[in-house]
């Protein structure tokens, strides 16, 4: 195997996982700080991602749309957050679940009621379309080193928020013992509302990076989020650090899974059987790899609760 | 021989050590009493000898059988019978149906899923039986989160009895008790005395002086004391870490 | 009361195909089909989440196995219905097996996750064989019973049979000793290993025998649609079975049985109005999960 192809791969692995990890990280705050499992956080991704093709669509500047998209998928998952997600947080989580998903359902339809069945075009910005020559002989889509560098860019903002800022640290408090932080005074509530800002932005970011990538459709929040949820079950629920090793390793094993798995499959099988079974191999592994970690650290990797 | 040997145990929690080395012995028919500071990982102890929590090391031994790896169930199957500091019961439930639960747990096999179980009178007959004993028969069908904490308090017994246990474990069975039901329930566990084994940790120093037989003293996990109450009265180290500063005793 | 309603709608059942092939209704006798398929369905989510209080989030995966059992065993030349449903069954509880028996290790948010991704394992496995649809899904001959043929009058009979029976079953499981105990575990799970039950089994007998009738209602839905596809396995059917149990009444006898009913007809009457019926379902569950999280059958409950 060329070792261009697999440092590829690796890149790409990384790239996809630094993307799950800002889904991950606004996920895994809301479980771990209020306890609380919201499935149309993918919905936010998609929200994201549809905003920026129109913003694209309207003002021709990607670097323009970006940013407003972030703006606009903030207000709409604070305006969740008032308005549904706190009627959630007493409640057990079947009725979270339940509630999460009607609202997965109700906003797929709203976003074809806007724009249609059709998915969206979203590309990169053209400047960015050709590749970049990394290392000597090896090259890499200029689009993707932006998203690599928008996603750490990202990475060392939370982390610095989480564990040098007050607000970061009121957070932490609510992770590990929310009574406990409550009782000391964080002001919980509306806390929460802009935590659950933060998240959507973030999921924006998501959207809006990889839209260009996979695709701007109805429904595309749905298989990420999954993904998402392992992640953080992976990394441990309410763990900033414990998503991003999460989503790396989730990331790596997606992408180079569907990468080699078929090439691997292909010395021992039919190239049907291999090309088949690889992407499904791949998913299933992932699962797998969730299955393990639970087994042997059932609170996760990092666990943040006593 | 003791009914109840633990040798050695130990527990700790990542960094801390909630029980350390602890050995202590319950004899057969005799009362014997577990006090300490609160902190002092009594219920931890409790939950390690009912099989709730593993041992990180030593062992426990249940009339001579090595149970230190049996499943938490098994245990109560072989006799060992247990209430919990914070009232854990079926809330929504009738005390009927708590004890009647509780009586099934030990008439053989629940993996019956065709007969109506309401159809078993002799499971509401034991049942009615144990309620008498704990004082709640004519509280038999009320439902559990209608009854008075002290009320409550005895069905935890209750329910433990119910299992026909040789050793009792009473986890605070006196928590949040005002005199008039505490005294009930000293009355109560002297009386259950004739028949069971109890180990019984509390706080209240007088019920213990009163009740025991023999008093362990648990001190940051571990046991640093343990003999006759006189004996135990009389340990300076005891009165240093408990006894001192809580005042007078009986 | 109740009793004579029953009866009356029994009635109503059993006489409705040759009602409907009279007076050209039998559009509805495949609707009442379908809606008996699901609520055998989620009758079995019911007693594991109900009466279990176990939130599995991966029982589409019983239920599509079940149906998938039918189409693959036709396609390779099994015809014997016996066989076929012996097969789909036993292969639903095996699978509802070793997923519980990792599963029921995990508790809380774990355990939902845990069951939805052994879901899409499966899902992803049955997708990858293209030789059995893949994403397009394969056709589902009818079998045969040898005693009768299957068409969708003797279907519907069939059907309602199997539901009847199932139910009564459950009636029998939740009243006894097994039952008392699934619910005293849901209720307390430490207090109930306390008294010395071996809380594991319990719930794992309990997860394997809704797989299994899960299973049962997917080889029917495969002898319905006569067509089977991935999205029977998909996590979206999983989570349409719990809708439908907490429209019904989570932990209600009927919950499974109303829910499925009612659901299927909210969705054939907005499917008619709107292609934007999804946001019609949506809506309404959320109002019932805020506003009414006993389902249809406790608010029922609590006006007679």
């Amino acid at each position: 195997m060329p070792p261009t192809l697999f440092a590829e791969q690796v890149l790409n692995g990384f790239q996809f996982g630094l993307m799950l990890f800002l889904l991950a990280a606004g996920l895994t705050l809301v479980l771990g700080i209020m306890d609380t499992i919201n499935l149309a956080h993918g919905s936010l991704y998609m929200i994201g991602a549809y905003l920026t093709a129109t913003l694209v669509g309207a003002t021709g500047n990607f670097w323009l749309a970006v940013p407003l998209a972030v703006l606009g998928t903030a207000l709409v998952g604070m305006l969740l957050e008032l308005s549904v997600l706190r009627q959630l947080y007493r409640r057990d989580h079947l009725s979270q679940v339940l509630a999460t998903f009607a609202l997965i359902l109700i906003i797929n339809e709203v976003v074809r009621m806007i724009w249609g069945s059709q998915p969206l075009l979203l590309s990169a910005p053209e400047a960015l379309s050709g590749p970049v020559e990394i290392l000597p002989g090896l090259y890499y889509p200029a689009f993707r080193l932006v998203i690599i560098g928008v996603g750490l860019l990202v990475a060392l903002l939370l982390f610095w928020l989480v564990n040098r800022t007050k607000v970061g640290m009121w957070l932490r408090a609510g992770a590990s013992n929310r009574e406990m932080a409550q009782a000391m005074g964080v002001p919980i509530k509306p806390l929460f509302t802009l935590l659950f800002g933060v998240g959507a932005g973030l999921s924006a970011i998501a959207g809006a990076f990889l839209g260009p990538i996979l695709a701007v459709q109805i429904g595309m929040g749905e298989s990420i989020l999954i993904l998402a949820f392992v992640v953080i079950v992976i990394g441990g629920i309410g763990s900033i650090k414990g998503a991003l090793v999460g989503a790396l390793l989730v990331g790596l094993m997606d992408t180079a899974g569907r990468a080699f798995l078929p090439l691997l499959l292909s010395q021992v099988a039919s190239p049907e059987v291999a090309s088949n079974l690889g992407p499904a191999l791949a998913s299933i592994l992932i699962y797998l790899l969730m299955a393990v970690v639970l087994f042997l650290k059932p609170q996760g990797l990092f666990p943040v609760r006593t | 021989m003791s009914l109840l040997e633990l040798v050695g145990l130990s527990r700790h929690f990542g960094g801390l050590l909630a029980v350390n080395n602890c050995s202590l012995s319950v004899a057969p028919g005799e009362i014997h009493a577990l006090i300490g500071p609160n902190g002092a990982g009594k219920t931890t102890l409790i939950n390690l000898i009912t099989g709730v929590l593993k041992p990180s090391g030593g062992r426990v031994r249940f009339q001579g059988e090595d149970i230190t790896h049996l499943p938490a169930h098994l245990r109560v199957h072989r006799g060992l019978a247990r209430t919990f500091q914070i009232t854990n019961l079926f809330k929504n439930q009738t005390v009927r149906a708590n004890l009647e639960l509780a009586v099934q747990a030990r008439s053989g096999s629940s993996f019956r899923f065709w007969q109506p179980a309401a159809r078993e009178k002799h499971l509401t007959e034991a049942a009615l039986a144990v309620a008498e004993q704990i004082g709640l028969a004519r509280r038999f069908e009320v439902v559990v989160g209608r009854l008075s904490h002290g009320e409550q308090r005895a069905l935890e017994v209750g329910l433990a009895l119910a299992s026909r246990p040789k050793l009792l474990l009473l986890d605070e069975p006196m928590a949040g008790m005002g005199l008039e039901e505490s005294e009930k329930m000293v009355e109560l566990i002297a009386r259950l005395a004739q028949q069971h084994s109890i180990l019984l940790v509390e706080h209240d120093m007088g019920a213990v002086f009163r009740l025991a037989q023999r008093i362990s003293v648990l001190v940051y996990g571990q046991v640093i004391a343990s003999g006759s109450p006189a004996e135990i009265r009389a340990n300076p180290e005891v009165h240093k870490a408990y006894l001192g500063e809580e005042g007078d005793t009986a | 009361m109740r009793w004579f309603f029953s009866v009356v709608l029994l009635g109503l059942l059993l006489a409705f195909p040759p009602i409907a092939a009279a007076t050209g209704l039998e559009f509805y006798q495949g609707l009442l089909t379908k809606i008996m398929v699901y609520a055998l369905a989620a009758s079995s989510l019911n007693l594991i989440l109900g009466y279990g209080g176990m939130v599995s989030f991966g029982h589409a995966a019983y239920f599509g196995l079940g149906a998938y059992t039918v189409a693959i065993l036709m396609r390779e030349g099994v015809t014997s219905a016996w066989v076929i449903w012996v097969a789909a069954v036993g292969l639903s509880g095996l699978l509802a097996l070793l997923i519980g028996v990792i599963s029921l290790r995990t508790r809380g948010v774990y355990f939902i996750m845990i069951t939805l991704a052994f879901a899409q394992m499966i899902y992803y496995l049955v997708v990858s064989f293209k030789q059995y649809g893949g994403e397009d899904g394969l056709r589902a001959r009818r079998p045969e019973f040898g005693l009768f043929e299957l068409n969708d009058t003797t279907l519907y009979y069939l059907t309602l049979g199997v539901l009847l029976a199932a139910l009564y079953l459950m009636h029998r499981l939740v009243h006894s000793r097994f039952g008392r105990v699934l619910q005293a575990i849901r209720e307390n799970e430490s207090r109930a290993l306390a008294l010395g039950y071996p809380v594991f089994r319990f719930q794992l007998v309990a997860f394997v025998l809704a797989g299994a009738i899960a299973g049962l209602a997917g080889v029917l839905m495969a002898h319905y649609t006569q067509y089977v596809s991935p999205s029977l396995l998909a996590w979206q059917q999983s989570g349409h079975l719990l809708m439908m149990v907490i429209l019904g009444g989570v932990g209600q006898f009927w919950g499974g049985v109303l829910g499925a009913a009612v659901l299927s007809l909210v969705e054939e009457v907005l499917q008619d109005l709107t292609i934007h019926w999804q946001l019609g379902v949506g809506v309404i569950l959320l109002l019932i999960v805020l506003f009414a999280p006993q389902g249809l059958a406790g608010l029922l409950r609590r006006k007679v």
